[in-house]
């Protein structure tokens, strides 16, 4: 018998949104256990800041220039290599519970298996999962949750945030008390909301296990990705009116857009509202709207996804002891990518690569019985290395098709290994034309971004951070004489390390 | 609005691409996620896997060009659409003949365009695949009215 893991995932999720993390706001307690019994990463990096292209990268262990998911709307071939399948060949039984986004959402078609086994109600198998139960951001599209919704509690549908406009863009509607955008008060029961219905069939799917069967179950919660719907009966949780604002909020108008001037064009051209760069981000909100208050209501709802998420995951740690697998129990929690969350007077993401979006939570609770100390690791690592740690801890052989390396256990053995950088890129290409192309490397306490050249960029623009000097990433060091070498060392680094991508597959959808 | 275009080479003749492509009533036959298919005067009305309909009109089947073009009307919220299939014959050996099928898409509004052109592109793979193989029946389409002379 050998070590069970419990990956989770949450959605959206920025570093410091748990108390392990130094969050102040989100009661986080569960999350915080495992901080303090195993290792937390403080510089984890996504190698995409959108989802699909991230989640690509988990499943593989691979950059995006090989699995080739370059954008939203780009689906993960059928037959990419998966770690589940790895874990599933050495006897391990399979399981993704939530949000899956390996394939896109929007396909009236039925094209994409993840949205035929929706459709079906079927449980997978799928990408060597042996079984898939399916859940996004609220009741709607092809999906388990959506199922359960529809044939249980029909009247709660009307009560989520409706995220698509009537021209299928994503809906910019303000509500709340502030009118930010995609804020709404939803009446559901807290039982029926995604966060518990994803801990209850990941309960329930752990309950039909053998007791000496070994297995990987990926448990991946949509939020706390917008829309900020949490059930109205926890609402009272976090008063937004008591919220301090944001450490990256700059609340003096003048002073936050000469912060964006400072940034290559598009920060400014989105945050005007005469330039939105990917489809992810309303079509028809201007962020330069974005009052004090509704960042203070956004980030409380946020605060509260998180705890409800955090409670979650105690009722599944309750249940997985209940059936004495604790001693034998690796847990990783992490998230796909982050959000603005008020940053630069900005929500939601894009082509921004900042520590808002790209600096991610990270925990690795090895398995009691393994031995190990608790640690926190400073170096950088990326996504790109759960997979192999994953392969580690099964005791498999890491494939050779993985990018990555498995995670190491703290900074010396980071740097034995010759942990030093990681890499995230951007690329997008909107119908109307609009291209962005972002490359960027994190390395020595720096993030540097070049931007080849697109329909808003040409080739010359970039970003240069101090993440110790300059840890809210407000001064742009691209352009200072000072620093030209240590950039010019960086792109080269950063060349020498990009997995560039042989051919863009077709978007097949916007998301 | 969202502009796109797919093709493909396909070992038949024009004319026997052209007889399936013009027959409006047999997408499904060669469309993914579509069901069944019905024309009804110039009238389709397609029921896709999910059993949703897909109403379009059509609005041009041009025997001489060899080109088919419709518009989906309902219930997807479209503001605009214009569908156009030409066949062009291509053949360099009439030993071995072949043509190209030419798939263009205007949408509004864009978003659906990722979504049709993905569903297009696989639709005309999947139909050049069964043409190549002969695995999908030709029966011939209307006959071409002769060229308007000069």
């Amino acid at each position: 018998m050998g070590r069970k893991i419990l990956f989770i995932t949450t959605d959206q999720m920025r570093y410091d949104a748990i108390g392990a993390n130094g969050g102040t706001v989100a009661r986080t307690p569960v999350i915080d256990q495992l901080a303090a019994e195993g290792v937390s990463y403080d510089r984890a990096a996504p190698q995409n800041v959108v989802c699909m292209p991230s989640r690509a990268t988990m499943v593989t262990g691979q950059h995006v220039g090989h699995h080739g998911v370059w954008m939203n709307g780009v689906p993960l071939p059928e037959d990419a290599p998966s770690v589940a399948a790895v874990l599933g060949a050495a006897g391990y039984r399979t399981a993704l519970i939530g949000k899956a986004h390996f394939e896109p959402l929007l396909d009236p078609f039925l094209r994409f298996e993840e949205n035929r086994i929706g459709f079906s109600g079927q449980p997978g198998p799928h990408r060597g999962f042996d079984h898939m139960e399916l859940a996004t951001h609220g009741a709607v599209g092809f999906n388990h949750y959506a199922n359960y919704i529809r044939q249980n509690h029909p009247e709660t549908i009307g009560g989520f945030f409706q995220v698509l406009d009537g021209d299928l863009e994503v809906s910019g509607v303000g509500g709340g008390d502030t009118g930010a955008p995609q804020v709404k008060a939803n009446p559901i029961e807290r039982d029926w909301y995604h966060t518990d219905w994803v801990a209850d069939r990941t309960i329930a799917w752990l309950d039909g296990l053998a007791g000496d069967d070994d297995w990987f179950c990926w448990m991946s919660f949509p939020d706390p990705h917008h829309p900020w719907d949490p059930p109205e009966s926890e609402r009272s949780r976090v008063d937004w009116r008591e919220l301090d604002l944001p450490a990256g909020y700059i609340e003096d108008p003048a002073e936050r857009e000469a912060v964006l001037d400072a940034k290559p064009r598009h920060w400014r051209l989105w945050y005007d509202g005469e330039l939105v760069g990917n489809y992810e981000a309303p079509a028809k909100w201007v962020p330069a709207t974005l009052t004090a208050d509704q960042v203070r209501e956004v980030n409380a709802l946020a605060h509260i996804e998180n705890e409800l998420i955090d409670e979650a995951i105690g009722r599944v740690l309750a249940a997985i002891a209940a059936k004495g697998w604790a001693d034998d129990l690796d847990v990783v929690f992490t998230t796909d990518h982050g959000e603005f969350q008020g940053d630069f007077g900005l929500l939601f993401k894009g082509p921004y690569h900042v520590d808002s979006l790209m600096r991610l939570p990270l925990i690795w609770r090895p398995a009691p019985s393994a031995g190990g100390d608790a640690a926190r690791v400073s170096r950088p690592v990326g996504l790109v290395d759960l997979a192999p740690t994953f392969c580690r801890i099964a005791g498999v052989d890491v494939p050779q098709w993985m990018d990555g390396s498995p995670l190491p256990v703290d900074d010396a053995d980071a740097d034995a290994r010759g942990f030093e950088r990681t890499t995230t890129e951007w690329s997008s290409r909107q119908p109307d034309g609009t291209e962005m192309h972002l490359r960027s490397i994190t390395r020595d306490g720096m993030v540097c971004t070049a931007y080849r050249p697109g329909t808003v960029h040409d080739g010359t623009e970039g970003e240069l951070y101090d993440l110790a000097l300059d840890p809210l990433q407000r001064i742009n060091l691209w352009d200072d004489p000072a620093r030209r070498a240590l950039r010019d060392d960086l792109l080269a680094d950063l060349a020498d390390h990009l997995v560039e991508l042989p051919t863009e597959r077709r978007a097949e959808a916007p998301v | 609005m969202a502009s796109f275009r797919t093709h493909a080479r396909i070992r038949r003749s024009a004319d026997d691409v052209w007889a399936v492509v013009s027959a409006g009533e047999r997408i499904s036959e060669w469309f993914p996620g579509m069901v069944s298919s019905a024309v009804d005067g110039d009238v389709r009305t397609i029921t896709l896997r999910t059993g949703m309909p897909l109403i379009e009109q059509i609005v041009n089947v041009d025997h001489h060009l060899r080109r088919f073009q419709y518009s989906v009307t309902g219930p997807m919220p479209m503001r605009y659409h214009l569908g156009t299939a030409d066949v062009i014959d291509d053949t360099l050996d009439p030993a071995e003949p072949a043509c190209l099928l030419v798939y263009s898409t205007q949408i509004e509004p864009d978003p659906l365009g990722f979504v049709f052109d993905g569903a297009i592109a696989d639709a005309v793979a999947n139909l050049a695949r069964l043409l190549d193989d002969h695995a999908i029946e030709i029966h011939p389409a209307a006959p071409a009215e002769p060229a308007a002379q000069d």
